[in-house]
């Protein structure tokens, strides 16, 4: 098989990730103020920069590691424990040295932001660089971790200009519902590939184009199902305080936590088992 | 129907756990973003798993279940009901030694479609299985399977390969005189009419049809049928240590096509056919002749596995009751790690039999497998077995030395000269 060649079905993760990206930065607008928050004059850099390092630094990333794959893991290990390193000895140093009362100390601390600005940046560009490691490698992994790090960044984007302003910040429907869209295109994109890469495959094309049917037929239902909430209008859900937002938490935990372990668990040990 | 397993993919269980992790955040939060996320993966998620198939049956036909090897067989799996939107994966587990020639076992079917097929190459004799069938029952998007074995596996029965022998007759120099006639319908040289042609000038004079000669103002002689009443033993060496080289080409492998080919040529010349197979224990089959007799050589040979260290001389002495007097004796074996070789052929000899020994050379199996690399073990080996080959002809038995490049024509070729 000539890997080499580019064929549609390859293209879909690829311009799904690119997508997310674009409704990611027309979503959230106030980027650059939560920049600013964590080092004063870094809101200029707008979010398709962190997008487009995160793309650069995977695939340079791999070109590395598939040269090294040993020396680069080793190093990419010891990074890791001189950032938790340097974390807490920022820290120490902030408590004995820095100005100003309690966590005041800490938050006002260079070393401490200087950690931060790192922290953000690897928070800022883990999507594209989970999302393009993910097809590049194929790894779930990767493609897990590419939603996973959206999820931290837009909870991230949403935190921070709501405490500042307490009050709830909705988000525009329609772009919310098409980056949901881009990032499960993304997944089933990916899955596509691994099902149906081999052209020789028997039946291949009626089971590809079932399978993108019912991926968008779904798709189409569960938006007309999440555009529902929006035409409620505010309400108690809108309710910025604290105590509301605590029962919320706890309902949804208490409900919904043990679920989500248990379909994990489930999941791995199936998988296990299968595996043998 | 056997044992059913459900699975859920890591991917069903990913949109199950952000579901329910970006329900509680969009709760936190009170983002629609998150609420869009978990609403969305929820419904992708229950609404594939809502469109299960169900239940189905599949049926195996082959196109016939006794083949020779290097036959092909075509294999057709057939879906009773595919009247739904889900996904059906079928798998039928076919035995490690067949080779797949067309197509391929494991199979989606496409919407629409009620089955499918693939041809089988036997490339190896034996009984070999075929099945059960595997079937995986998904959902429309893949998320979710249910797998069950049914049906029940199929037998496929492949004999060792029958080279064609050269026409014309056998000459085994010792005929054996049954009482009454074993006649064939073949020109030869019995006492029962067959049929006139004209004469040449090699014929005798008391073969002349005069009669005929006088109505046709020819010469024409009369031609008689054949007679053939030859008991014939083949000795088999099935022990593990003649299975040297691969498992599709070895001495075991060889011997057991040269007895399936020669035996059936002298079936067919109605002699009658005996065998023994030693290795792990002594089977033997008296001396037959006719289709049964073959059928029956067929499937012991079919059945033979090279197994355990029974040597020549143990598996003579406890047949000998069974080898007619006097009968022609082929010893099919590769005369390696057996003490007992030269004392066996002197004692069959001893007892008036007509010995032929056709040996595919072991050593030359196991440097075929090491890149025909020569090394001082293969030299030392190869003067043992030379003496060996020399020791077996000075007493009597006539050996053929069957080198592995030439195949089990060029060795029928041989026992005919």
């Amino acid at each position: 098989m000539n890997r080499s060649r580019i064929r549609p079905l390859h293209l879909v993760p690829s311009i799904s990730l690119l997508l997310s990206g674009v409704i990611f930065t027309l979503i959230f607008g106030s980027f650059g103020s939560i920049e600013d928050w964590v080092m004063k004059g870094l809101g200029f850099v707008p979010f398709p920069v962190w997008f487009l390092s995160g793309a650069i630094l995977s695939i340079g990333g791999h070109q590395i590691w598939k040269r090294w794959p040993v020396g680069t893991m080793k190093f990419v290990r010891r990074s890791f424990l001189i950032l938790l390193g340097y974390i807490g000895i920022a820290v120490f140093v902030a408590v004995l040295t820095g100005e100003g009362e309690g966590m005041e100390r800490i938050t006002s601390s260079d070393p401490v932001r200087i950690w931060g600005i790192l922290a953000w940046f690897i928070i800022a560009s883990a999507p594209s660089f989970m999302g393009v490691l993910g097809i590049i490698t194929r790894s779930r992994w990767a493609r897990g971790g590419m939603a996973l790090s959206y999820a931290i960044l837009a909870a991230s984007c949403m935190i921070y200009p709501q405490a500042r302003s307490a009050t709830i910040i909705g988000q525009d429907p329609l772009l919310s519902i098409l980056f949901v869209w881009s990032i499960m295109i993304y997944m089933e994109g990916s899955n596509w590939i691994a099902r149906y890469e081999n052209e020789n495959t028997p039946g291949r094309g009626p089971l590809l184009r079932r399978q993108v049917t019912f991926t968008i037929l779904f798709l189409a239902v569960g938006s007309l199902v999440a555009y529902i909430p929006f035409m409620w209008g505010e309400g108690r859900f809108g309710i910025y305080e604290e105590s509301t937002i605590l029962g919320k938490a706890l309902i949804g935990a208490v409900v919904l936590v043990p679920i989500s372990l248990f379909a994990l668990s489930k999941g791995f040990l199936d998988r296990r088992a299968k595996n043998g | 129907m056997g044992k059913e397993m459900k699975h859920f993919t890591l991917r069903a269980m990913g949109y199950a756990s952000v579901s329910a992790a970006a329900f509680v955040t969009a709760l936190v939060l009170s983002s629609e973003l998150f609420l869009a996320a978990s609403l969305m993966s929820a419904a992708l998620f229950i609404l594939s798993l809502s469109l299960y198939p169900r239940r189905c049956e599949v049926t195996r036909e082959m196109e016939k279940d006794t083949v020779f090897e290097g036959e092909k067989v075509r294999v057709s799996l057939n879906v009773s009901d595919q009247r739904h939107l889900g996904n059906l994966e079928i798998f039928d587990r076919v035995s490690p030694m067949l080779e797949l020639a067309e197509g391929s076992n494991l199979a989606s079917l496409s919407p629409g479609s009620r089955g499918f097929d693939y041809t089988i190459n036997a490339s190896i004799r034996g009984y070999h299985r075929i099945g059960p069938t595997f079937l995986r029952r998904w959902d429309p998007l893949f998320l979710w399977f249910k797998e069950e074995e049914i049906g029940n596996p199929s037998q496929l029965t492949v004999f060792p390969r029958i080279s064609p022998g050269r026409a014309g007759e056998l000459i085994l120099k010792d005929r054996k005189y049954r009482p009454g006639d074993m006649r064939l319908k073949r020109v030869g040289l019995g006492k029962e009419f067959h049929s006139i042609r004209d004469y040449t000038t090699t014929d005798p004079f008391n073969t002349i049809n005069w009669k005929a000669t006088a109505r046709t103002r020819k010469l024409l002689v009369n031609q008689f049928e054949a007679e053939s009443v030859t008991d014939v033993m083949f000795i088999l060496d099935s022990r593990l240590v003649s299975r040297v080289g691969t498992i599709r080409d070895n001495p075991v492998e060889r011997c057991i096509r040269f007895c399936a080919s020669l035996s059936n040529e002298l079936l067919n010349r109605s002699n009658r056919v005996g065998l023994i197979i030693y290795g792990s224990s002594v089977n033997v089959m008296k001396p037959a002749a006719g289709s049964g007799a073959h059928d029956q050589i067929l499937h012991m040979l079919t059945n033979s596995t090279p197994a355990g260290q029974i040597t020549l001389g143990a598996s003579i002495t406890y047949s000998l009751p069974y080898l007619p007097p006097n009968s022609p004796i082929f010893i099919l074996s590769a005369l390696n790690e057996d003490p007992t070789i030269r004392d066996a052929v002197k004692q069959l000899i001893g007892r008036g039999h007509k010995v032929t020994i056709v040996s595919p050379s072991g050593i030359e199996f196991e440097k075929g497998v090491y890149d025909n690399k020569v090394i001082p073990k293969y030299v030392l080996k190869r003067i043992e077995r030379d003496n060996l080959l020399l020791d077996l002809r000075a007493v009597g038995a006539r050996v053929i030395d069957w080198d592995p490049s030439k195949d089990v024509i060029w060795a029928m070729e041989e026992v005919w000269k």
